[in-house]
């Protein structure tokens, strides 16, 4: 293949007709996916440019000739219908490229994208800015794409999100170039995120002034954004334990007021170790070394972190960057920029997967291929003594592997599920026969092997968990596959693992599609819920009638008021629950916390187990006192749509009915805000018994009454009462 | 307009986000809205990243206008 470089200098001084004639025979060879193959490309579309001004009438007639003659040529023909100021067909071109999904992912949807934003079509153009990213990409990439989503919020068209977040940036170093690496990692993962940025440095200064600019702008959440020079430490410190308690009661002080005053949850970067040091290992070794001081104060600023403030491991994102790479010490000099820009794609990812947990919007389904990804080899052909798994060769450790990093991902309450193309028995053969099996039938909560589309047996797995697929990630070494799931079900994430068994672990951690602030005991048990929900399906098949059925299931339900012991699992709820949610209200912990303490609001939760298992928290409400008015609002209703149709709706609002009733008011009122997501609650209210309250309200929005004298008490024979604590 | 020229002024519209940007040798910070001190670094950084060379703050530092920068993008990218 022709070098890139030689090829721009080549047609560079030709004239124009044998340029064109040159470049044309060239396009033959450019036909490649490689990234050299690309940078050939481009160089030839530059080799050409000139002509669009020295002489267009000859290129036209080229372009005319070879457009549509095969990907590599639209892909050049793109380029020059751009620069030659022919948007349509230049967007006609692209469309080409994109349809076979040829060359650059970030080159050809940043492009189509720029055309599409220019003739005002906003909405398709962001789903290009956002398909440029599914991958990861460089620095340079991340910072057009930035660029380019600056240009579509100021279109002033409202782009597609799934939640919004007011974060503060506070950065010991330079955060210019951070910025819209964090705006575009948060569009890519559908948060719309407003950020402040304060002035370097100063930190502290904006969280300790309740005047600052910090404080008037009241974030969602607050950055932290240190490193290692913030601590300020001399390489060999006298007093160890004074040096190391006196940063993190700094930054624990900081928190505190973020937390209770801003109502804002921390992110606090941990200290990343020096690359360079004057004592060389002494720096570890002395009790008083600053590199060890400054992994002794990662730990202590863990240990201090509760429930509202999490750690972004700065360090382990310096590690697994590239320490050498991690620096550019000549900006630091220029400008005070740390990390490297090249660090900084990595540093956003780490802050997007915490946001994303934090939201709600982590993932929680991992749908595993079966033939050369759970194992080598084809199980229908090979049979149980042929595929490679185990010990035995190195191909079947690398599939052991992910075997295992699969479980311990379901142990922590990740779903499990199998999506395969192959005879169901077949597929399910090595989980019954093959010794060096790790993973059991009994780990999956969905088995699918069919000859069905992958896209059309994902989409039914999701319906039978009760899963929105945004919430799967999708692992399989076919790389047709994968393209033909990536197309049909874009909200599924498709990590490029490639086909060689030994990357599928490392590409998958990479992406944090997992990450947790938490781990509560709802985590653990999820996985046997969902097996658990399968067999009381069985047993609902069995019933002769649904009273019968509910009757079965010995339905013990716990209620109580917001507690510590609680909050975090409620905060949880609250933020990722989108389909039994009147009102889909986002609320923090602290804000949560407030209305614990509020007399004016009442806060339940709800708690539901049977025989087959406790399902655990699975149910919000919140209601609001309006003493002029005489009435109990409900402003949160929400429950896990794994315990959907058991008589739990009745039984939550029949508490808020007793509450208001007990604290003599006449109405109990009900909102239902429309989302996307929440048509299954509709018409609960109307279903209760509420009447239109005849309020004027928002479109779609609808505002019901419930009358609480001379209204019976709401029962549910079918479930027993447990208060907390009593 | 050289190729180099041309891709210097492809960065040069990039970072000041301005598709209609004309820069020449002689063009300096002035001439160029929003070629301030935190945009200069920015673009510093987009050249380093576009064409793959690092430059010295000393050298950054003797750019009077346009035309340095090109003459020692070109001098990194043929040594």
């Amino acid at each position: 293949m022709p070098d890139a470089r030689l090829l721009g200098l080549a047609l560079a001084e030709t004239a124009p007709e044998e340029r064109l004639a040159r470049a044309g025979a060239l396009l033959e060879p450019l036909q490649g996916r490689s990234e050299e193959a690309h940078a050939a490309r481009e160089a030839l579309a530059r080799g050409l440019r000139g002509l669009v001004r020295e002489a267009p009438d000859a290129l036209r007639p080229w372009l005319d000739a070879h457009w549509a003659e095969s990907p590599a040529a639209d892909w050049v023909c793109a380029r020059l219908f751009g620069w030659l100021g022919e948007p349509e067909r230049a967007e006609e071109a692209w469309d080409a490229v994109v349809e076979r999904e040829f060359g650059s992912r970030v080159e050809r949807h940043l492009a189509r994208a720029r055309l599409r934003l220019d003739r005002g079509a906003v909405a398709d153009a962001a789903e290009d800015l956002r398909e440029a990213f599914r991958d990861p990409a460089g620095h340079r990439d991340l910072e057009r794409g930035a660029k380019l989503l600056a240009k579509l919020r100021a279109a002033g068209e409202a782009l597609p999100a799934k939640r919004r977040s007011r974060i503060a940036l506070l950065g010991g170093s330079t955060t210019q170039l951070m910025r819209p690496l964090l705006e575009l990692v948060c569009f890519r993962d559908g948060i719309e995120a407003e950020i402040y940025e304060a002035e370097y440095g100063l930190y502290r200064q904006e969280v300790l002034d309740r005047s600052s600019a910090l404080h008037r702008f009241a974030p969602d959440v607050v950055l932290i954004a240190t490193h290692w020079r913030d601590a300020q430490l001399p390489p060999l410190s006298e007093d160890a334990d004074a040096a190391v308690e006196g940063l993190a009661a700094g930054f624990e002080a900081l928190w505190e007021i973020c937390r209770r005053e801003l109502r804002a949850h921390v992110i606090q970067h941990n200290f990343d170790l020096p690359p360079n040091d004057s004592y060389g290992g002494l720096g570890k070794s002395l009790p008083g070394g600053r590199a060890r001081l400054l992994a002794r104060v990662n730990l202590e600023l863990l240990a201090r972190a509760g429930p509202g403030v999490s750690i972004l491991d700065l360090d382990a994102v310096a590690a697994s960057h590239g320490k050498e790479r991690w620096s550019a010490d000549s900006l630091w000099y220029l400008a005070k920029q740390h990390p490297a820009p090249d660090a900084l794609g990595a540093w956003a990812d780490a802050v997007a997967a915490q946001l994303r947990a934090l939201l709600g919007l982590g993932r929680k389904v991992l749908a595993l291929d079966l033939d050369n990804t759970l194992w080598g080899g084809v199980i229908g052909e090979d049979r149980l003594d042929g595929i490679r798994l185990g010990a035995h060769s190195p191909e079947g450790e690398a599939h052991l592997d992910l075997q295992r990093y699969a479980r311990e991902l379901r142990e922590r309450g990740v779903v499990l599920v199998v999506c395969s193309k192959n005879n169901e028995a077949d597929a399910r053969e090595p989980f019954e026969a093959h010794p060096e099996m790790l993973l059991r039938l009994d780990d999956f909560a969905v088995f699918r092997a069919n000859w069905q589309d992958k896209a059309s047996n994902l989409r039914e797995i999701a319906a039978t968990l009760g899963l929105g697929l945004d919430s799967f990630v999708f692992v399989d070494d076919n790389p047709t596959e994968r393209a033909w799931v990536r197309r049909a079900l874009p909200e599924v994430a498709v990590p490029e693992v490639g086909d060689d068994a030994a990357d599928y672990v490392r590409v998958l951690d990479r992406g944090r599609y997992f990450e947790a602030l938490t781990l509560s005991d709802e985590d653990r048990l999820r996985s046997a819920d969902y097996a658990a929900n399968a067999r009381r399906a069985e047993l609902a098949s069995g019933a002769t009638s649904m009273d019968e059925f509910l009757a079965s299931l010995e339905m013990t339900a716990t209620i109580g008021r917001f507690d510590a012991a609680n909050l975090p699992r409620i905060t949880q709820l609250v933020n990722k629950s989108n389909q039994f949610n009147l009102t889909t209200r986002r609320y923090t912990q602290e804000q949560l916390q407030a209305f614990a303490e509020s007399p004016r609001h009442v806060t339940s939760w709800f708690r539901l187990r049977d025989r087959f298992g406790d399902n655990g928290l699975i149910g919000v409400m919140v209601g609001v006192e309006d003493p002029e008015q005489s009435t109990l609002e409900i402003d949160l209703w929400l429950m896990s749509c794994r315990v959907l149709g058991r008589g739990m709706e009745a039984l939550m609002c029949g508490t808020l009915l007793e509450e208001a009733r007990r604290r003599g008011l006449s109405r109990l009122l009900g909102r239902y805000l429309p989302t996307e997501k929440n048509a299954m609650v509709a018409d609960l209210y109307p279903r209760l018994g509420f009447k239109d309250a005849g309020v004027s309200a928002g479109p779609g929005e609808t505002v019901w009454a419930l009358d609480v004298e001379g209204q019976p008490p709401i029962h549910c024979p079918s479930i027993r009462i447990e208060t907390a604590g009593a | 307009m050289t190729d180099l020229m041309e891709r210097l002024q492809d960065v040069f519209r990039e970072v000041f986000d301005d598709d209609a940007l004309e820069i020449v040798d002689e063009t300096v910070a002035a001439d160029v809205d929003e070629w301030d001190s935190l945009n200069h670094v920015k673009l510093v950084v987009a050249i380093e990243e576009s064409f793959g060379v690092h430059f010295a703050n000393r050298e950054i530092a003797a750019w009077e206008n346009v035309g340095d920068m090109r003459k020692a993008l070109a001098a990194k990218l043929s040594g």
